[in-house]
Parts: C-alpha cells; sequence; structure tokens
C-alpha cells in the first residue's frame, strides 16, 4: 500500500480509513434499524462498501504473496547450512564407532592368537 | 570426579539450550499464523455466502460459483512454505545446538568401554591371570564416559564454528518474513473484524426481513447468533493481536540468539526468550478454542 502521494492528495491509508468509517456508520444504522426495507437498503450499501474494503486488502495480500516467494529459496539455503552441519556431528559418532571396530579386530585377532 | 570434570567440560554450544526455546516459540508462531490464514480465509467465504443468502431472499441471483476466496490455494502455498522452512530451520537449530548428545555417539561411546574391557579379558585369559591389566566394569564405564565426553566436545567445536556464520546469513531472512508477516496478518486482521462485522449486519437483516416468518423457536435460534458472531469476532481480533506481537518477539528473539552465537554470550537472550515463549503460548490452543461455525 503505497503511503506517499501528492501533495495535497489523501494517502490510500486515508481512503482505507474514511471507507471503513462509512462502513462503521451504515454497520451502526442498519443495527438499529427495524424497518425491513430500510435495513435491507443499509445492508446493500454496507456491503458495496464492505467489497471495495476488501479489494483492498486482497491486492495487498497478493502483493506480500511474490515476497514470500522469494524468501522461501533463500530460507532453505540457510537450511542445507544446518543439514551439513548436523551431518559433521553425526560423522563424529561414526569415526567413534570405527575405533570401537578396530578394538573388536585386537580382540578377533587376540581369541585366535590364544589358541595356537 | 575424572567423570564429573570431563562432562562438565563438554557438551555446550555456547547458546546451551536456548534454540529449543526459540524452536518451540517458532513453532508457534508458524501454526498460529498457519491457523491465522485459514480462519481468515473460511470466514470471509462465510461472508459471502451469507450476502448470498441475502440475495436470494431478496429475490435476485446469486451466482455462487464466482465465490472468491481470500487467499488462492497458490498464495497460500506460497506462505505456508516459507513458513514451513522457518519451522525446520529452528528444529535444526534446536537439533544441533541441544544439550543432550546424539543417540549415536551415546551408543558409541558405551561401545568403546565394552570393546576395552573384551580385549582386556581376552589378554587376561590368554595370559593366565599374571599379565596385562584387568579392565574392570567401573573403568570401562569411565572409558564410556570420557568417549562421550570427547565427542560432545568435538561436535560442540563443529558448532560454535559454524553457527555465527549461519545464524548471521539467517537473520536478515528472518527479520524479512517477520516484517511480511506482520504486513499480512495486519491485513488479515482488518479483513477479518469487517467480514466480521459483516456477518452481524447481514444477520440482522436476515432476522429483520424475515421476523413475520420465523417460528418463536426458530426466531430465538437466528438471534443467539448475533452474540455468537460478536464473540467469535472478539477473540479473533484478540489472538491476531497477540499473534502480531509473538511475530514481533521472533524477530527480536532470532537478532538476539546471532548476537549471542557471535559473542558466544547466551545471557543476553534469555529474558526475550522467555517473553517469546510466555507470547507464543498463550496462543497455542487458541484457534482450537474458537466457537465453531
Amino acid at each position: 500500500m503505497p503511503d506517499s502521494p501528492a501533495a495535497g492528495n489523501p494517502t490510500e491509508a486515508q481512503v482505507y480509513a474514511a471507507y471503513q468509517a462509512l462502513l462503521g456508520t451504515l454497520n451502526t444504522e442498519a443495527a438499529s434499524c427495524t424497518d425491513a426495507n430500510t435495513v435491507q437498503l443499509l445492508n446493500d450499501s454496507a456491503q458495496a462498501v464492505s467489497d471495495a474494503l476488501t479489494l483492498d486488502n486482497e491486492v495487498d495480500l497478493q502483493a506480500s504473496t511474490a515476497a514470500f516467494t522469494a524468501l522461501t529459496p533463500q530460507m532453505k539455503k540457510v537450511n542445507d547450512q544446518l543439514t551439513k552441519l548436523k551431518a559433521q556431528i553425526a560423522a563424529i559418532a561414526t569415526k567413534i564407532a570405527d575405533a570401537n571396530k578396530v578394538l573388536g579386530a585386537i580382540d578377533d585377532v587376540l581369541a585366535i592368537a590364544s589358541k595356537f | 570426579m575424572a567423570v564429573t570434570i570431563l562432562c562438565s567440560g563438554c557438551g555446550a554450544s555456547g547458546i546451551g539450550k536456548q534454540p529449543a526455546s526459540f524452536a518451540t516459540a517458532a513453532s508457534l508462531v508458524v501454526q498460529n499464523a498457519t491457523d491465522a490464514y485459514t480462519a481468515a480465509i473460511d470466514l470471509h467465504t462465510q461472508e459471502q455466502v451469507y450476502a448470498g443468502d441475502l440475495k436470494v431472499e431478496a429475490g435476485e441471483t446469486w451466482d455462487y460459483a464466482t465465490l472468491v476466496p481470500l487467499l488462492t490455494p497458490e498464495e497460500l502455498k506460497a506462505r505456508t512454505q516459507v513458513l514451513d522452512a522457518l519451522k525446520t530451520y529452528a528444529e535444526s537449530l534446536s537439533a544441533v545446538t541441544g544439550t543432550a548428545p546424539s543417540p549415536a555417539l551415546v551408543a558409541s561411546a558405551k561401545s568403546t568401554g565394552a570393546s576395552l574391557k573384551t580385549v582386556s579379558s581376552t589378554i587376561q585369559s590368554e595370559a593366565g591371570d599374571k599379565k596385562g591389566v584387568p579392565v574392570s566394569a567401573e573403568t570401562a564405564n569411565i572409558v564410556s564416559t570420557a568417549t562421550l565426553a570427547f565427542g560432545e566436545y568435538l561436535a560442540a567445536g563443529k558448532v560454535n564454528a559454524e553457527l555465527p556464520a549461519i545464524t548471521a546469513q539467517a537473520d536478515p531472512q528472518i527479520q524479512a518474513l517477520c516484517t511480511l508477516l506482520t504486513n499480512d496478518i495486519g491485513t488479515i486482521r482488518k479483513q477479518t473484524k469487517k467480514d466480521s462485522e459483516d456477518l452481524r449486519r447481514q444477520q440482522w437483516t436476515f432476522i429483520t426481513v424475515n421476523r413475520a416468518k420465523l417460528s418463536p423457536v426458530e426466531l430465538r435460534t437466528e438471534v443467539e447468533k448475533l452474540p455468537a458472531i460478536l464473540k467469535s469476532e472478539q477473540t479473533s481480533d484478540a489472538a491476531l493481536a497477540n499473534l502480531l506481537t509473538a511475530i514481533q518477539h521472533l524477530a527480536t528473539a532470532h537478532h538476539a540468539l546471532m548476537v549471542a552465537a557471535q559473542a558466544n554470550n547466551p545471557e543476553t537472550t534469555k529474558q526475550r526468550l522467555a517473553d517469546l515463549e510466555t507470547a507464543g503460548t498463550s496462543l497455542g490452543s487458541f484457534y482450537q478454542g474458537l466457537p465453531a461455525k
């Protein structure tokens, strides 16, 4: 939502706020009205203002979508680095396990040698 | 005593358990943000259906095939993908800095002591109990503990070496994501409030127009929907306000984590993380507690 209009022109946020205030007034009037025809008229008017505000919000959400999409691969790059770090830590455990294999092999040799 | 000294000097990555707290808080923000999008989409659909009801009531046509979702599936996917990436990041950070040694390392360390004891027994047997140094169960355990400590020391060294760069690379992305989420959830909050107010006006219009045609019981049922919509609106608004606060805390907490990783000082982030967890936890069960539609 751009917020720096030419001098004298209202900002988009000010326009939104004006429509929001109008919607609030129409809603309040409708809520205190018990005449079927009048309440229907107020509801139709309020719905038109509400739809305009929805459109504005939808445009904002759509505009953010590209930014969200652009962020995902960058977050994945960071996660790839963390995955590599996890693998390096796992490798430490593997190396210690390898040392145990050597001890096991020594034990096997000693056991066989003792039979001679 | 030797075992105690070895263990107390190992395993710390410099940040200790704080990434686990960050992961918990990040997970809550991710879940609640995802729920907020879904709830807003559902509410907007309901608002359009109510508007359609009134059109039909007034004798107009309503093309229900033209219902417009607040976010298309693709737009929602763009958000959930990056939120999932954030969750993965927080969980991975927690995993590599966790104070508990990995199961693989524990197994290898235990095996070292046992292997040494086996070799010793073999030597004893071959030498006829006259030569060599016997390895008792206690000594084997000490060897296992020392091996575990050594393994943890090596792992902590890796983490300490890599973490400053990883958190520094992630921080601009986390800050950008939190700014985007703040704007997005701010829009969702405006839309949710507006949709809820629309629902109440549409419901009142329905009651007023049809009052004469409704039985007393039907009228009561319809009237009772008004305070329910209002309550749901107030609860949603409060939760979205809390979510915005939690997102801001998440950004602050990650930045503090990055600074702590650079300086290797865990104390600086503790209070912010505690605030973050409190904010995240208060949101935890909110969406499940929303009144059923």
